[in-house]
Formats: structure tokens, C-alpha cells, sequence
């Protein structure tokens, strides 16, 4: 079963989103803000992390600086949520993906399987 | 319309009313209508009335259809989750969210929203339950009605200030009629109509009205005017008004009984009608073969143009109607068959009409709005209610603005002898004969004669003598 740290300072999302994750056969952890998930990454790796952006303390975007510039999380792929449009130059941004709050949690769901089913083939063919 | 468009997916909505307002029923509707669509929706009861009681009381309407109940539209109680103590409104949530994803439904109803305040532990826990409710909501894509039955007094339940949108239903008293009425008091996201919208609930569920004034503020066109006069069918009255009405404007009839308001908008649509224009009568009182009877005597050959579809009379007899409904008809009998004239005999009708008076000018100058806009020219025919006397007045308030044109009918008494007499008292923006005509009714119909030879006043006073010109102030007449 696949790991996702699962990070955002709403208590609703959080127990919301993780639920439904949960439903889709994931391990989630949650984490309140940057900060704490940079303590919960020290102590487990996840498959993928799902990360607000906008947060007290750290934030989304220090919390994926932070994590490149740790080796064991550097690979880590996470997709980044936020109220906040989409930039304009999205694509040469260094998430995986980003959903623009409020998002079907369809197309979560949908990226999740195809990363992990891709990463999968990957690791089969090494 | 009201909604502009409707909920907006994802969104949470309350349904809120006394018991008996239609909550449910509406609920029902939105959902059978969604399901029709090709979507998904789930029912959610708590401790309301049994399903197999609400199937029997749904069933004769006419938008239940069985065949959807249990394979497209879920029927499932809350209530067992709401018995699992201080983690009740958890369960019920969990409940929701697993219904939601089994059934790939997005519409949710959730009957009794009141009843899940009662069984939190605290209001923030209520507020925590609609809060992720909502959350989950967003993340799926469904869309919640909240039926309640709080009402205006309870604007401080909870809930209200973090739903989406609050729309309440009011069965009220005005005077020994129930109305009911249909308020949005929040809309978030969207524009919407503001104000009490009427609504009756039928074997068709519930039929709403938006307010005529509140949809028709700005009318659906404005055509370029054409100064193209259209005769009145009146031999000799379309002289007297400069030649004839102007295409797409509105003259107003004021008559007692008996002047002859109905054959001239006899007169006025078989003008039309042998011009190929396709009219509409619109009336309250003469039933259409009393009507086609009338027509038929004079000549007219009304008939004939019924059978052949040039005519259209829609009769609305005397009953408790809603206006807003009234004019839904009117105007879809106009933009069906394409109308350009139209007679509506006896504003009176939509006074009888109205539960709210105040409304009346605001009414009628939105609906002859729309009416221009559809480039259609009509009659108004009013009865005034005194026969004779010192004072003309205009029953309806605010009726007599919206017209372009006013033309008075009246029966005066000369040398112990009464008669009929026809005065042009307004034409907007054109020049009108003022003068005081004899108007007489022959087996052709109606026909009008010279100046009335008098010297005093006529009209004001009702028994002979003095001045037979009639003035407007404002207005123009060559006298």
C-alpha cells in the first residue's frame, strides 16, 4: 500500500481528504503545517506528498525547498494545493501536479494512480 | 431564472420552512429531475416521516417515477447514525461520504437538518459537522439540499451563515388567502432574483413565478422604432389619433360598462388579423365563445380565424391566480405564436389577481416593456367603476403611465337621452384630435362620428353643456 503524507493547516480538508484517500486503498498521514511534516518525513518516507501552500510557519513552497534539499526526499513527488490561481508558468514549476482549491478529488485520484502505476512499470523494468 | 442558472455544483444549499411550506416535495423534485438528466442522487431522512409513506404521498405527482427509485435515487435513513452518541454527527458524515462515492451521486438531500443540530454536543460541533460537510462536498463534486424547518425568526441557526445559499418557503396569510411564497435570502457565487417569488404546488409539484418586475427589469430586446402607425379598426378613430397607434405601443381603453372597451379590441385584432398578423386575446370575463359570438355578430369572422390559428384567445376566469402567472401565460401565448397584437380586456383581472398592490405599477410597466420588446402593440381595456360623475380616475395606479396612448369611452346623458362618446386624452409623442366624439355601436360594429355638438362640459360633469375638449397635462393635442 502506498504512503501519503498529506499536509494542510484546514482540519476539514485534512480529515476530509484523508478519508477519502483512505477509501482509495492509501496510508495517509497528516501533518498541520510545513513544519511538522518535516519532523514526520525525518522519522517515514511516503510514496507522495500532498501539501498546502499556503500555511503558518512553513509553508508549501519552503516545505518542497526543505525536501530537495534532503537526498532521502528529494524524489518524493508532491502535488501542491491552493486557493491561489494556477500561475502562469505553471509548467515550469517543480511540482508534480497543482490543484487549485476547491478540486475534484477525481482528478487527485486520477493523478495518484497514474504516478504510482508509472512508477510501478519503472520499477519493474529495472 | 431565479437561481440564474441554478445551484452551483459542489455547493450546500438550505431548503428552509414551517412544515407543510413544500420543502419536501421540492426536494423530491430537484432530485427526480436531476436523475432525469442521466446523474445520481441520494435521499438522506432523519426521524422525518417513513419512506413507504413519502413513495405514497410522492407518487401521484407527476415528476415521480418509480422506475428511478433504487437504481438511480437512494432512499436511506440517518437516523441509526445519529443514535451512535457524542460521535453521531461523524457517522452521519462518514454515512454521507460512503453514499456519495457507492451510488456516484451528485445531489444529496439531507431531510431534517434541524434534527442533526439537536443531537451535536455543542454548537461548534454542529458548526464542524456542516464545515467538513461542506469540505466533502467540494471534493466530490455533490451537490446538498438542507431541508430545514427553521424559519426567518432562526436566521441565527448555524448553519445559515455556512451553507452556500438559504432559500426559504412561506405558506403566508394575506387576508383570507394563503400565498406561497419563495424567498433566496443568500445566494454566494451567482446573481440572483431577489425578493418573494410566488409558487403554488400542484399534481405537477411545485410551479414558481419569478416576480414579472424582478425578471423582466430589463427587457429581453429593445427594437428600433419605425414610426409605422397600425390602424385601430375603427372607422373614423384612426383620424382622430393622427393615423392610427404606433407599432409596438400601448393605449390604454378606460370605459364603464357598457362603452364598448371589448368590440374595439374586437375591432383592433381583426385590423391585424387582415393584415396576416397573428393576435391574442387575453381576457378575464367574456368567455371565448361569448367572445367569437360578439365578433362573428359584427362581422368580424373571429371564428373562422380561431380555426384557422390567426387567432388565439387564452380566458381566465375569475379565480385566486397568481399575476406572475398570469403573465407567464400572456407572454408565452405571444412568444409562441409569434403575436403582434394583443388585447388584454380588464386589467381588472390581474388586480383580483394580486396579493400584493403596492406591485401593480411596477407589474404592468415591466410587462408592456416586454411587450414592446416583442415588438407586439396592444390594448389595455379598463373598466372604470362610475358611470357618470364629476371625476375620471384610473382605477389601477400607475396603470395610466404605461400606456402611450389614452383613449376614453364613457356614456353621457343629453336631453334625457344617454350616449356614447370616445375622446383621445393622450397620445405620446404624436399629435391627436381632442375633440369630443359621438361613438355609436352598429351592427358593423363601432363607428365614430363628428364633434360632439355641445358647448359645455361633457365628460366632467355628465349631464350636457360647455367645453367638449379634453387636455392631458403634458400632452399634445390639435385640438
Amino acid at each position: 500500500m502506498k504512503t501519503i503524507l498529506l499536509v494542510d493547516d484546514e482540519y476539514a480538508v485534512v480529515e476530509i481528504l484523508a478519508t477519502l484517500l483512505t477509501d482509495e486503498g492509501y496510508v495517509v498521514l497528516t501533518a498541520s503545517d510545513g513544519q511538522q511534516a518535516l519532523d514526520m518525513l525525518s522519522e517515514k518516507v511516503p510514496d507522495a506528498v500532498i501539501t498546502d501552500q499556503m500555511m503558518p510557519l512553513v509553508d508549501g513552497a519552503e516545505l518542497f525547498r526543505r525536501m530537495q534539499e534532503n537526498a532521502r526526499h528529494r524524489r518524493i513527488p508532491v502535488v501542491l494545493m491552493s486557493s491561489a490561481p494556477m500561475p502562469s508558468d505553471h509548467s515550469k514549476l517543480p511540482w508534480a501536479m497543482f490543484l487549485q482549491k476547491p478540486f475534484d478529488f477525481q482528478d487527485l485520484t486520477s493523478w495518484l494512480r497514474r504516478h504510482f502505476g508509472a512508477s510501478e512499470k519503472r520499477a519493474r523494468k529495472t | 431564472m431565479i437561481l440564474s442558472g441554478g445551484f452551483l455544483r459542489g455547493g450546500s444549499y438550505i431548503i428552509a420552512g414551517a412544515p407543510g411550506a413544500g420543502k419536501t416535495i421540492l426536494g423530491n423534485q430537484i432530485c427526480f429531475d436531476h436523475v432525469a438528466s442521466g446523474e445520481r442522487a441520494v435521499y438522506i431522512t432523519l426521524l422525518a416521516e417513513s419512506h413507504g409513506r413519502m413513495m405514497a404521498q410522492l407518487s401521484p405527482l407527476s415528476f415521480f417515477d418509480p422506475s428511478v427509485v433504487g437504481t438511480k435515487l437512494y432512499y436511506v435513513s440517518g437516523y441509526n447514525q445519529l443514535r451512535e452518541g457524542k460521535q453521531s454527527l461523524k457517522a452521519l458524515l462518514a454515512l454521507v461520504r460512503k453514499l456519495i462515492k457507492r451510488h456516484g451521486a451528485t445531489l444529496l438531500v439531507l431531510d431534517g437538518i434541524v434534527r442533526i443540530g439537536s443531537f451535536a454536543s455543542s454548537p461548534i460541533d454542529f458548526k464542524e459537522f456542516i464545515h467538513e460537510l461542506n469540505v466533502l462536498l467540494n471534493f466530490t463534486g455533490c451537490t446538498a439540499l438542507l431541508l430545514s424547518d427553521s424559519t426567518g425568526e432562526d436566521v441565527g441557526h448555524p448553519a445559515r451563515t455556512m451553507v452556500d445559499g438559504l432559500v426559504e418557503l412561506r405558506d403566508v396569510m394575506d387576508g383570507v388567502l394563503a400565498v406561497r411564497e419563495l424567498v433566496v435570502l443568500k445566494f454566494r457565487g451567482s446573481a440572483y432574483l431577489r425578493g418573494a417569488h410566488f409558487f403554488e404546488i400542484d399534481g405537477n409539484g411545485l410551479r414558481i413565478y419569478p416576480r414579472v418586475e424582478a425578471r423582466l427589469a430589463v427587457p429581453s430586446s429593445v427594437p428600433a422604432a419605425k414610426g409605422v402607425r397600425l390602424s385601430l379598426g375603427v372607422a373614423g378613430l384612426d383620424q382622430v389619433m393622427g393615423g392610427g397607434v404606433q407599432e409596438g405601443t400601448a393605449t390604454l381603453v378606460l370605459g364603464s360598462s357598457g362603452t364598448g372597451k371589448t368590440i374595439l379590441g374586437l375591432h383592433f385584432l381583426a385590423a391585424g388579423l387582415d393584415r396576416g398578423e397573428p393576435v391574442l386575446h387575453f381576457g378575464f370575463f367574456e368567455s371565448p365563445p361569448r367572445l367569437l359570438q360578439k365578433g362573428d355578430d359584427l362581422g368580424l369572422k373571429l371564428s373562422q380565424q380561431v380555426a384557422k390559428g390567426g387567432l388565439e384567445i387564452i380566458w381566465q376566469p375569475a379565480g385566486e391566480l397568481i399575476m406572475d402567472a398570469l403573465a407567464e401565460r400572456l407572454l408565452d401565448g405571444v412568444r409562441r405564436r409569434k403575436v403582434k397584437r394583443i388585447v388584454i380586456d380588464g386589467l381588472a383581472g390581474f388586480e383580483e389577481s394580486v396579493v400584493r398592490p403596492e406591485r401593480l405599477s411596477h407589474f404592468f410597466k415591466a410587462l408592456t416593456n416586454e411587450l414592446r420588446g416583442l415588438g407586439v402593440t396592444c390594448i389595455l381595456t379598463e373598466e372604470m367603476r362610475e358611470l357618470f360623475g364629476p371625476q375620471i380616475v384610473v382605477p389601477l395606479t400607475g396603470v395610466s403611465g404605461v400606456a402611450e396612448n389614452i383613449v376614453l369611452l364613457r356614456q353621457i346623458e343629453i336631453a334625457s337621452e344617454l350616449k356614447r362618446v370616445i375622446a383621445v386624452m393622450k397620445t405620446r409623442e404624436t399629435s391627436h384630435d381632442a375633440m369630443l366624439r359621438e361613438l355609436r355601436i352598429t351592427d358593423r360594429g363601432l363607428e365614430v362620428g363628428d364633434p360632439f355638438p355641445t358647448n359645455g362640459p361633457v365628460l366632467g360633469v355628465g349631464t350636457t353643456r360647455a367645453a367638449s375638449r379634453l387636455q392631458v397635462p403634458g400632452e399634445r393635442g390639435k385640438g
